[in-house]
């Protein structure tokens, strides 16, 4: 075995090292905004070319090109009168029944989080709550609540109520040990704990859950405005008479509209969310 | 303050024992440190001292007054400034504000960070977040203050200025301390006395004295002086560790 450690002279020439780490690729700050850019151009080029020369002009309606529907629904006074009212108006739901959401979420998560009899009679159904489908309830709400405002918001409650729970649950519960024991050395009550520990750990899960929530929500209003029809009307049921008009340009144009409030809330979340943990962690 | 250890007997749940009638007595205003391998019961021991954890059999007994305990990690709170973890305590102990915030600045004065009162964690170093840790516990005035590895996860030179700040906070204010530390240098270093632990089951092998003036005098580190009571309690180590190899 003395063969392996004796030294010979060394013959080979020198290279320069390889360089092997592993990109995962995020590429450069260009790429991050041209690729998107880039994909939007090629559908919407498709889209043009499928609408004008693949479709026969009596069959266009069923896909009118991207300029069409920007003209009829952003451009043209009426329909953008008519699609940014209905949209406020399910704006309006989604917002309220988010906030709603956001409190009923936290409140339940603190209960569940403090005592274990609480976790266990309550998880339970809000899983199952989770797994029924919001349509199959519609007539249920509809008898109860009646066809207005107040049946909107709970589908919208219940629609985005569930990743709040889990979430906040979940931030609360992952409090690391030495600093529950720290806590206990200094004598905490359980509010001490809850108000000066727990809630503020819990902050950034609780703000991923909100960011997904808000989204819900504002699907939750969407499909509320289809079955609940009385009161002022929204986005969803805007579409519904599009369809029946058969103004496809416009169904569009809301459709797109629909997913502005969605897109807004996701970012806003999502910029306290990056504030909160900036703040918390070193800078890199 | 006065801590006992009377047949301190510790198994967990899966069978393991960590300590097994292990006693001891610390006198108060005594320094002592717990050596020892990994697995040898001496963290367990340290937290049943805070009433963190509850023997199996035994009792472990001490005198009334205020306890701190500095972990392994400095558990800031991350959201808070240096400033605001160090007032905590004394705010959950329903302290005035201004007051709290007084003693707070004195007890980061004393560790030298006065003036990274307003930094949040992760704005400073390991060393500073320890020194943090360390003015936080400082601050509801223990009689009694307990170290599990504090300075385990730092660099040397870091390491060995905080065994000064340390001492010379002894030396100026006196505390009775227990450590418990991997290190044998840092132990003769900082302590009056070595409790030397073996492992599987844990128990105390080894009693040794540390006679050396405090403040720790200018390059006692490089004494021969020194240098004995570090082999002795190696040798004592290395004792405990063969008898454990043998038994197994």
């Amino acid at each position: 075995m003395t063969a392996l450690l004796e030294t010979q002279p060394e013959t080979r020439p020198l290279t320069k090292v390889p360089f092997l780490r592993f990109d995962p690729g995020h590429g450069s700050r260009t790429v991050r905004w041209v690729a998107p850019v880039l994909t939007l151009v090629i559908v919407l080029g498709v889209w043009t070319l499928v609408s004008t020369q693949l479709l026969s002009p009596t069959r266009q309606f069923l896909l009118p090109s991207p300029w069409e529907v920007l003209e009829a629904g952003f451009l043209q006074e009426a329909g953008r009168t008519e699609i940014f009212t209905a949209l406020w108006s399910t704006t309006r739901i989604a917002l309220v029944g988010l906030v709603l959401a956001m409190a009923i979420g936290v409140f339940f998560a603190i209960v569940m989080s403090q005592a274990r009899w609480a976790e266990a009679s309550f998880y339970p159904y809000a899983v199952i709550l989770q797994t029924i489908p919001i349509l199959a309830m519609v007539p249920l709400l509809g008898f109860w609540f009646g066809y207005d405002f107040t049946s909107r918001l709970v589908v919208c409650v219940l629609h985005s109520l569930f990743p709040i729970i889990t979430n906040t649950m979940f931030g609360i519960a992952s409090v690391d040990d030495n600093l529950h024991d720290q806590f206990s050395l200094f004598r905490a009550s359980r509010w001490q704990r809850l108000i000066h520990l727990q809630l503020p750990a819990a902050l950034p899960a609780a703000l991923a859950g909100f960011r997904i929530s808000a989204g819900m929500a504002v699907v939750g209003s969407i499909i509320a405005d289809f079955f609940f029809r009385q009161g002022q009307p929204g986005i969803g049921r805007l579409i519904d008479t599009y369809r029946q008009s058969l103004d496809t340009d416009l169904m569009m144009a809301a459709l797109a509209a629909s997913s502005l409030v969605g897109i807004v809330l996701f970012l806003l979340f999502g910029a306290v969310l990056r504030t909160v943990e900036a703040h918390r962690s070193p800078r890199r | 303050m006065l801590v006992a250890g009377n047949s301190v007997t510790r198994s967990f749940p899966n069978g393991t024992t960590a300590l097994a009638e292990a006693s001891f007595e610390i006198r108060a205003g005594e320094f002592v440190s717990f050596v020892g391998p990994s697995g040898c019961g001496k963290s367990t021991m340290l937290r049943m001292v805070a009433g963190l954890d509850m023997p199996t059999s035994g009792s472990v007994e001490r005198g009334d007054g205020e306890v701190g305990y500095v972990f392994q990690d400095a558990t800031l709170l991350p959201w808070r400034t240096a400033l605001g973890n160090v007032v905590l305590p004394l705010r959950l102990a329903g302290t005035k504000r201004a007051e709290a915030e007084e003693r707070a600045r004195a007890a980061l004065e004393v560790v030298g960070l006065a003036a990274y009162a307003d930094h949040r964690p992760a704005q400073l170093s390991g060393g500073m977040r320890m020194r943090v840790s360390i003015a936080r516990s400082l601050v509801q005035r223990p009689e009694l203050f307990l170290f599990d590895e504090p300075f385990g996860a730092l660099d040397e030179i870091t390491r060995q200025d905080l065994n000064g700040q340390l001492d010379t906070l002894m030396a100026t204010d006196p505390f009775t301390g227990i450590f418990v530390t991997h290190s044998v240098p840092e132990a003769v270093f900082l302590s009056d006395r070595v409790l030397v632990f073996s492992s599987q089951p844990g128990r105390i092998v080894a009693d040794l004295r540390i006679d050396l003036p405090r403040p720790r005098p200018e390059g006692l580190r490089f004494s021969s002086e020194y240098a004995e009571l570090c082999r002795q309690v190696s040798d004592a180590l290395s004792d405990a560790h063969q008898k454990k190899e043998a038994a197994a």
